[in-house]
């Protein structure tokens, strides 16, 4: 439930802010993903749980600044024989990723044709707060803590119903291991809309 | 503005939807399932034990601070489990002894016992029924000795059955302490004893030795 309130949270402060700001753009994003590297070891399911949203801002000739949220969750869970050091544990574990990024993006435009599509390209940085937990029988593992990071994104926007623009994006994040917190990576394929 | 409005709409059904979508874990008792060990590998690495004892009834973790906190599960298959923790010691390898007097010294003493504690906090201790009585073929009366646990916390549910190896030439008579080098943790396995069938019972504790390749002394 504390997720919940706290994206509609950020929802709601991103549609207030992005609206009540001059010529400011609203979008959301449906976000699939796959984890790369370290966090693919931690799990390799794909996920199709995620989402995020952004305030975006044109402050020159089809160039934009946004903030975004996002919320990504990598679920996996595997039966098996696990063993730590001199503990080897036989049961079902399940291993969960939360991750959070909250990015201040740049975007360059380019104008594809007359009727409005666009092809987009950006970069972002900011912190991500990402949770790693294993769960078994009773039991449960939890590592989590902030993490810097960035992600590059390239994408379609494409004239859509409703003054809106349907986006198709492919965004890659990647966020520095810290001394508590091992680095995350993930590719996603997104599909949302601005407007 | 309705155009907005009904954006919003849109934006927060997808956003429940997808807290909806959120992994949910285990469904079913059987996903809980868990069977652990831990040893110590000082102990193995440098002893090669061939006999034990074991104390033919079933033992109780208890809570001794607060007996509230004590569960009142009753167990039916408590010889059915002696007899698959013997049965395994003996496929590998081991001569189970029948008392401990001065002639007749096991290397290991093996306790099959089961978690009645509700709420566990940190360290608990065994207790079996014939410590507050007269056990016969047991010279040793350690129920106030200190369990050296390797860490495998109690941090398990009612009906758990844990079984601990003490390295018997080790104990500490003076100080109180006995050594557990070798301890198997079956999570929950008598949380309905009723109903818990004999191959679950069979396959969980078949699994604490078959994880265990180190207690094969053949």
């Amino acid at each position: 439930m504390k997720k919940l309130i706290l994206f509609l949270g950020l929802y709601i402060a991103f549609a207030i802010g992005s609206h009540a700001y001059a010529q400011g753009d609203f979008v959301i994003n449906y976000n699939t993903s796959i984890a790369l590297g370290e966090t693919n070891d931690f799990i390799s399911k794909y996920s199709f749980r995620g989402f995020s949203m952004e305030g975006r801002w044109e402050v020159a000739d089809e160039i934009y600044v946004g903030v975004s949220g996002a919320w990504t969750v990598f679920y996996e869970s595997e039966k098996g024989t696990f063993v730590n050091e001199t503990r080897t544990t036989s049961t079902t574990q399940y291993r969960y990723i939360n991750a959070y990024p909250l990015l201040v993006s740049g975007y360059k435009y380019f104008t594809l044709s007359s009727k409005g599509l666009s092809f987009y390209t950006g970069f972002g940085i900011g912190p991500y707060y990402v949770e790693t937990k294993k769960d078994y029988s009773i039991w449960t593992e939890t590592n989590n803590g902030w993490q810097f990071g960035f992600a590059p994104e390239i994408g379609f926007a494409i004239p859509g119903p409703l003054d809106a623009d349907i986006l198709l994006s492919i965004k890659y994040n990647y966020a520095f291991k810290t001394s508590s917190v091992p680095e995350f990576s993930s590719l996603g394929i997104n599909i949302g809309f601005i407007y | 503005m309705q155009k907005k409005i009904n954006y919003f709409i849109i934006l927060s059904g997808i956003i429940i939807l997808a807290y909806g979508c959120y992994p949910g874990g285990p469904e079913y008792y059987s996903d809980l399932d868990l069977v652990t060990t831990n040893y110590s590998p000082e102990f193995w690495d440098n002893n090669s034990p061939m006999t034990y004892f074991m104390p033919d009834s079933l033992g109780y973790i208890i809570d001794r601070d607060d007996p509230d906190n004590n569960d009142t599960i009753s167990i039916n298959d408590s010889d059915l489990i002696l007899e698959l923790v013997e049965e395994n010691m003996t496929t590998l390898g081991y001569n189970r002894l029948d008392t401990i007097d001065e002639f007749n010294q096991p290397d290991l003493v093996l306790f099959s016992q089961v978690l009645v504690v509700k709420v566990t906090y940190g360290g608990y201790y065994p207790w079996y029924p014939w410590w507050d009585g007269y056990y016969p073929y047991w010279s040793g009366y350690w129920y106030d000795y200190y369990w050296g646990y390797i860490p495998v916390a109690y941090s398990f549910s009612v009906g758990t059955v844990i079984l601990e190896m003490v390295d018997y030439h080790s104990i500490d008579t003076v100080n109180k302490n006995l050594d557990v080098v070798w301890v198997a943790g079956i999570d929950g396995l008598l949380r309905e004893s009723s109903k818990t069938n004999e191959k679950v019972l069979s396959d969980q504790i078949d699994k604490a030795f078959y994880n265990s390749p180190y207690l094969n002394i053949q």
